[in-house]
């Protein structure tokens, strides 16, 4: 019996079948830094799992209630009545955080806990019995890169356009607002503004990711790349860039490592920045060390 | 120079009843002008803070009228708050900290200009590609005035400026402030350190038992040896 001829992967996979997924993964990979940066600044990094837990909530109840079919069904489309809800509850919750801190409520991390906690839970309940409810949950539980469609890269190429235009025309109010909301206030900056519109941005941007990629890619590339920039940037706006700069290269790596080692994209990618964020720890505290 | 009376008034505010749901302070009134050093000065909980966030808007009235911070033009307004965050966690220099509170109409070359001029006016200009993390509390008193006194202010709003500083870094940063007030500015500060509004103030609002006296600094003659009520 001849021996099988197994064939080696080359290490650039087909653009036919993953040119979509490594657009929306580099463009996430640059947006979610920007909104990473700014929920760091407010110190509610925990805000972006939470947003993504109630996204599935939303996403859930709209299941639920049959406003739509699930990712498995929609020909590979998704569904937009369960995309919207998804984006409705994740807006909703960055917006009710966000305006948590301006008004220094003392529940915020109690609010957070509990978001993450019963949006996890109630979804999981809500789609237990319901066809391919599990399937869905399962999907957007464990992130996963591959059923891009071109849609989602231009729609998060708009977002980060529009992230990056803000950003260029307004630095200084909204970096204000997130380091310091009370002398924002004081300079005539509309704090409630503020937290509406960054909320509904934050919220789309996370929501909209949690549905293309799922909760643990949209999570740690909203964190990761921001936590490597700050053991290495010596300023904001080095952090900035440095940010955006691991954040868009790091999705090119894991889905080459995915496909040459034939490991799921989302996790290889977010188990590679999680390891450059720990090496590069290990490095500053050692450069800390030595000059100490 | 301008008459007595003439000047435009700043801070104010009419027959002002302050408070959250009940009253904390009420039938305030007072004016604020250029070249004044308002001190407004009482124990710790007495309303000073919320004396000031009323006066600044960020606080609604109970009642009375408050009137246009800094003559209705709020980029003539330097703040710093009580509570300030210093330990950013992303890196942050100096430079950086001070260029966030100018408005973004400010191009980059007049904010460098500002800011370089801002933070010599308060002796920390070799600080500023320091990280703010990095930097000692009395550096961070007079790096967080020097982002308020790169907007160019015509009134500066101080919220317990001197609060942990050491009695000499106190008195220094005190001394600075009187310098700024005599080209012009109206510095208006909150605090509990009696000592030092009777030593650097023009005019004093106490603030204790629900009520707001005015005065010169004689107001506050014994008090901070405990028999001034």
């Amino acid at each position: 019996m001849p021996p099988a001829i197994v064939q080696e992967p080359g290490w650039w996979p087909s653009w036919e079948l993953f040119g979509d997924s490594l657009v929306l993964a580099v463009l996430l990979g640059a947006v979610l830094p920007l909104v990473g940066g700014l929920l760091v600044l407010r110190q509610q990094l925990f805000v972006a799992a939470s947003i993504g837990q109630s996204a599935n909530l939303g996403i859930a109840l709209a299941l639920q209630c049959g406003l739509g079919v699930p990712h498995a069904l929609s020909a590979g489309e998704g569904d937009v009545a369960v995309r919207a809800a998804g984006l409705l509850a994740a807006i909703v919750t960055t917006v009710v955080c966000l305006r948590a801190l301006s008004t220094r409520s003392t529940t915020l991390e109690a609010r957070n806990a509990w978001m993450f906690l019963f949006g996890g839970s109630a979804s999981m309940v809500l789609l237990a019995q319901a066809p391919h409810g599990m399937q869905e949950l399962q999907r957007l539980l464990l992130s996963s890169l591959l059923f891009a469609s071109p849609f989602d890269g231009a729609l998060v190429g708009a977002c980060l356009a529009v992230g990056l235009l803000v950003l260029r025309w307004q630095p200084r109010r909204l970096l204000l607002w997130a380091m310091d909301p009370r002398s924002a206030a004081a300079y005539g900056t509309s704090v409630l503004a503020c937290d509406l519109l960054v909320g509904a941005y934050a919220g789309f941007v996370i929501g909209y990711a949690v549905y293309a990629t799922g909760l643990l890619f949209t999570f740690g590339m909203t964190v990761l790349p921001v936590l490597c920039a700050r053991e290495v940037a010596g300023s904001l706006r080095a952090g900035a860039r440095l940010a955006l700069l691991f954040g868009s290269t790091a999705p090119v790596a894991g889905l080459l490592c995915a496909h040459r080692f034939d490991l799921p994209p989302g996790q290889a990618t977010v188990a590679l920045l999680g390891a450059l964020a720990l090496l590069l720890r290990l490095l500053s505290a050692w450069r800390c060390h030595r000059r100490a | 120079m301008t008459l007595p009376g003439t000047r435009p008034e700043l801070l104010g505010c009419r027959d002002l009843c302050v408070g959250y749901r009940a009253p904390v302070l009420t039938g305030v009134t007072l004016a604020v002008h250029g070249g004044e050093a308002w001190f407004v000065v009482g124990d710790n909980g007495s309303g000073k803070t919320s004396l000031l966030q009323t006066l600044l808007g960020l606080l609604p009235p109970l009642g009375g009228t408050v009137s246009p911070v800094a003559a209705g033009d709020r980029r003539l307004l330097g703040y710093v708050p009580q509570e300030q965050r210093f330990e950013p966690p992303l890196p942050c220099t100096v430079g950086e900290f001070v260029a966030i509170g100018l408005p973004d109409a400010v191009p980059a070359a007049e904010a460098t200009r500002r800011i370089d001029d801002a933070l010599a006016s308060l002796g920390v200009a070799a600080l500023l590609a320091k990280d703010v993390r990095d930097l000692s509390l009395g550096q961070r008193r007079r790096v967080a005035i020097a982002r308020a006194m790169a907007r160019l202010p015509r009134l500066l709003v101080l919220d317990e400026p001197t609060a942990s500083l050491d009695t000499t870094s106190a008195r220094q940063l005190a001394a600075d402030l009187d310098r700024l007030c005599r080209q012009g500015l109206a510095v208006v500060h909150v605090s509990h350190d009696f000592a030092l509004a009777a030593a650097h103030a023009t005019h004093v609002a106490w603030v204790g038992d629900g009520q707001v006296r005015l005065g010169s600094p004689a107001l506050l003659q014994g008090a901070h040896s405990g028999d001034g009520r």
